[in-house]
């Protein structure tokens, strides 16, 4: 089982299922996941500022589902109230439940190809839980193959999915603040210079004065630069930008950790990493105010 | 939440295509092979039915079209065997370069689908009926 945060869900699922649709909405969204021939799970998510009434719910789900399902009857698990039916080859299973810790509403939907799989699904329901905001003010994410902790007022910009290529950006409240996560594979195929070299090349040309910082080295050979900010424009605030880059070996990919801050509200990345990180335990770390 | 009974069902969106079979064009001629991998490929090209009288005396039609493949290509092209499914070329294709397994699909679907543009390779669709 692989555990995924998205939008303050956790959730543990078979490794082999895989997210290929997602939603950046906070209000309602949706992330569904799939094995290697069809859709399997989907975690469905709307804020509410209460807890709904199921019973009501169930009720006139079942009236508008009963023209697409066959055989639909009521379902529980794991306290999790549901309905379950036929839906031309497949069993669909719909469960729904509210997390008053972030005040989410959230439906898990399973699908079978032959028959209903109920321990997975007791398994899976178990494991659906409020991620709220760690005790530092960081809110910790787990998607594709990355584990990341922001700022907990730091909303989820723009998030990029292609094959062997995964970017995530997080946005502050404040210009520039932004931190942006990266995961790279088939590294052997492209990446021709050493990780160092490759780092700096991506700093781009608004990251000025760059320098190489000790990286710590390791396993994973992680590198670090630290730079100043310049955004072209008067009015643009000024900051910090700091990155890391580091191969990892467990998987082979590399990871790419870019974290761009006006100079008031430099903050540190925590240095507890995740197991996805465990070869950079420090992978980032923005220069407090006064260090050289 | 009543009005999002829609479930990402597609069952099957991409699973004929995983049966299905990729047969190499028997006319396509490998032209060159470079020691990095790289392959370029020569297919006939078919003249079209204007192409005749004096347009045919004007305009010359290349009687090939070349194909170069990278060495990525190149791989998949040379696992079009005509036997093996899509299905694993991809799982091939996957262990091969460590990426999961949809990363793999979206990368092979999407040379292949160029490669059958291109007219390098055939596509049989559930071939065993």
């Amino acid at each position: 089982m692989v555990e995924w945060v998205w939008r303050q869900i956790g959730v543990e699922l078979p490794a082999e299922w895989e997210c290929l649709q997602f939603a950046r909405d906070p209000e309602a969204g949706r992330c569904a996941f799939a094995d290697r021939h069809r859709y399997r799970f989907e975690l469905n998510w709307r804020k509410s500022p209460g807890e709904p009434d199921f019973g009501r719910m169930m009720k006139d789900y079942e009236g508008s589902l009963a023209k697409e399902w066959e055989g639909i009857r009521k379902a529980k698990c794991r306290g999790w109230p549901g309905l379950t039916g036929r839906r031309g080859g497949e069993v669909v299973s719909r469960f729904g439940t509210y997390l008053p810790e972030i005040g989410v509403l959230v439906e898990a939907v399973f699908i079978d190809a032959g028959e209903r799989d109920d321990r997975l699904e007791a398994k899976v329901l178990a494991s659906v839980r409020a991620v709220p905001p760690e005790a530092n003010g960081m809110q910790r994410w787990r998607a594709f193959g990355m584990e990341m902790r922001v700022p907990r007022t730091f909303e989820l910009g723009e998030c990029v999915v292609e094959p062997a290529r995964v970017g995530m950006r997080f946005d502050g409240p404040r210009s520039p603040d932004r931190w942006i996560f990266r995961r790279y594979g088939m590294v052997g195929t492209w990446l021709k210079t050493p990780v160092r070299e490759w780092l700096a090349s991506q700093a781009g040309e608004l990251a000025r004065n760059v320098k190489f910082k000790p990286g710590g080295g390791g396993a994973a050979q992680l590198e670090r630069i630290e730079g100043e900010w310049r955004p072209k424009g008067l009015l643009l605030r000024k900051g910090a930008y700091a990155a890391a880059a580091w191969k990892s070996p467990e998987d082979g990919r590399l990871y790419h950790a870019i974290c761009i801050t006006g100079r008031k509200s430099r903050r540190f990345h925590p240095a507890a990493a995740d197991a996805a990180m465990t070869a950079c335990p420090e992978f980032l770390r923005v220069p407090a105010e006064g260090d050289a | 939440m009543s009005r999002r009974i829609q479930t990402a069902s597609a069952p099957g969106a991409w699973d004929d295509m995983l049966k299905a079979v990729l047969i190499p064009n028997r006319a396509a001629r490998v032209v060159r092979e470079e020691p990095d991998g790289s392959l370029t490929l020569a297919v006939p090209t078919r003249k079209p039915s204007f192409f005749r009288g004096l347009i045919n005396w004007l305009v010359r039609v290349p009687q090939e079209r070349l194909t170069v493949l990278d060495p990525l290509g190149a791989g998949i092209w040379k696992a079009c065997d005509g036997k093996r499914s899509v299905e694993a070329i991809v799982v091939r294709f996957a262990t091969f370069h460590h990426l999961s397994f949809h990363e793999s699909r979206v990368s092979v679907t999407g040379y292949v689908t160029s490669l059958l543009r291109r007219g390098v390779l055939a596509v049989a669709v559930n071939p065993r009926g």
